[in-house]
């Protein structure tokens, strides 16, 4: 082994490309296609109205390293022929201090970057408001799956404002405020959640 | 060698100093992109035009094992901060275009010379030539990509000015509805008028259509990395968008709705209007 990269010291390529996979893994790295944070808890409160949601996430990430780095993310949304793209769209750090967090649409999608001192937790808040006139909305769950690990903690809440809850695909306990709830434990959502209302 | 541990123990300082905590803002996606291709770049079109041939030729079989972990660590730290990516890009920019010059110098010093330096009597000139010469359009266009996007932060108040819309719409309504209660006849209030909204009344203040345009864009051709809302909305109470990549682009009628004023946000504001008359 020892003679190997002796051997590969020797040659001044093993330069060329030990530095240009480095920039590969730095390139997964930096663009977010791996993470380098933990993304460990989510609360999601949707106010539910009857043409409309709006959309309340908390976000709960982790620096496990021992040294600052900084996370690029983007904010998926689901978006079709009935659901419309969202407005009033806003991030903002809750945790450790508050400040607001600016987005950039860039290359098709809302991003921000966030900035973690060793071992620190941040909690973001995402804020918007998606016209559904069709009654039906979706939450996009499934972007769990690239961060590699499950989510400790889940938390998805409807808090209905004149309307009644008819379908979910997730089972919703009702609680005695009106407000239907599901909590998940080590989940890594394999489906989006749909759900959808009448007018009461 | 004295040179690069000097610069790479004052690269070490400099990134220790930079404490997160004390970054007004970590660099964007398209800065830190433009950090971390360029080199690869220069590596590969170095390759490609024989550029390390040249050089062993030139400097020996050198290890830049120094330089490699100066440049790790430089793009490592500076995505703490924008203002130190943008300098390690400008840097890596001068280090690439330094490059590209050298490769078509060397190409251009070698074609048809008889008596070719030692260093170039291999060298093949359309190989260096075309990919020095692809070397510093790419470099250009990295470092470029960089200066534009270093201070784009357009979504910086977009929640509060699609608010304001919000409201002027609302209010329109309100307003007409009231209108009609009182003289019959629905008419709009075109003293109302904000500074982020393009209002065009219809006769007799009838109809309205309002725009709201995208604030700024990076500059050409990078506006094209990127896109901002472009909003309009009427006395049917439809806001609509489309994204766009220049500023002074109108939504048209037929563009997807994305709100609709609701009743109930008509009576708030109604109630509200009548609240406010003494």
């Amino acid at each position: 082994m020892i003679n190997l990269l002796r051997k590969l010291q020797a040659n001044s390529y093993f330069y060329i490309y030990s530095s240009l996979l480095f920039c590969i893994i730095a390139l997964l790295y930096l663009s977010g296609i791996y993470p380098i944070v933990r993304f460990t808890n989510e609360q999601i409160d949707i106010q539910v109205y009857p043409e409309y949601i709006e959309v309340d996430g908390y976000y709960t990430y982790k620096n496990p390293f021992p040294f600052s780095v900084v996370q690029g993310l983007s904010i998926p949304f689901a978006v079709d022929t009935t659901h419309f793209m969202p407005i009033q769209i806003s991030a903002k750090q809750v945790f450790v201090e508050e400040k607001p967090i600016p987005i950039r649409f860039i290359m098709g999608k809302h991003r921000f970057d966030l900035a973690f001192s060793a071992g620190e937790q941040i909690v973001v808040r995402v804020q918007y408001f998606q016209y559904v006139p069709e009654k039906n909305a979706c939450y996009i769950l499934t972007t769990t799956k690239p961060w590699e690990s499950p989510l400790v903690e889940g938390t998805y809440r409807l808090f209905p404002e004149k309307v009644r809850i008819i379908s979910s695909n997730y089972l919703l306990q009702s609680r005695r405020d009106g407000i239907l709830v599901f909590n998940r434990n080590n989940f890594m959502p394999e489906n989006n959640w749909h759900f959808a209302w009448e007018v009461q | 060698m004295k040179k690069i541990t000097i610069l790479s123990l004052s690269l070490l300082l400099l990134f220790v100093i930079a404490q997160p905590v004390l970054a007004n803002q970590p660099p964007g996606p398209n800065l830190m992109l433009s950090e971390v291709l360029i080199l690869p770049a220069m590596i590969i079109l170095t390759l490609i035009g024989g550029g390390y041939a040249v050089l062993s030729r030139l400097k020996g079989k050198k290890r830049p094992l120094l330089k490699i972990i100066a440049a790790i660590l430089a793009i490592i730290f500076s995505a703490m901060q924008e203002g130190l990516a943008f300098l390690v890009v400008v840097i890596f920019a001068v280090i690439a275009l330094e490059r590209s010059l050298k490769m078509l110098y060397w190409g251009i010093k070698s074609i048809g010379s008889n008596q070719k330096p030692e260093h170039l009597t291999e060298a093949k000139p359309s190989r260096l030539i075309s990919a020095g010469a692809i070397l510093f359009l790419v470099t250009i266009f990295l470092a470029g990509m960089a200066v534009a996007f270093v201070t784009y932060w357009p979504e910086i108040g977009q929640e509060r000015r699609e608010t304001n819309l919000k409201k002027f719409l609302t209010y329109q309504l309100a307003y007409a509805q009231i209108q009609k209660s009182k003289t019959g006849n629905i008419t709009f209030d075109e003293t109302v008028n904000y500074d982020d909204l393009n209002i065009e009344y219809g006769v007799e203040d009838k109809s309205f259509t309002v725009y709201m345009l995208p604030v700024e864009f990076p500059f050409f051709p990078y506006s094209y990395l990127t896109s901002q809302p472009s909003y309009r909305a009427d006395e049917t109470g439809q806001v609509r968008m489309i994204y766009v990549h220049k500023k002074e682009i109108l939504c048209p009628p037929d563009a997807p709705v994305v709100w609709k004023i609701s009743d109930q946000e008509i009576q708030d504001m109604i109630t509200t209007i009548k609240s406010d008359i003494p």
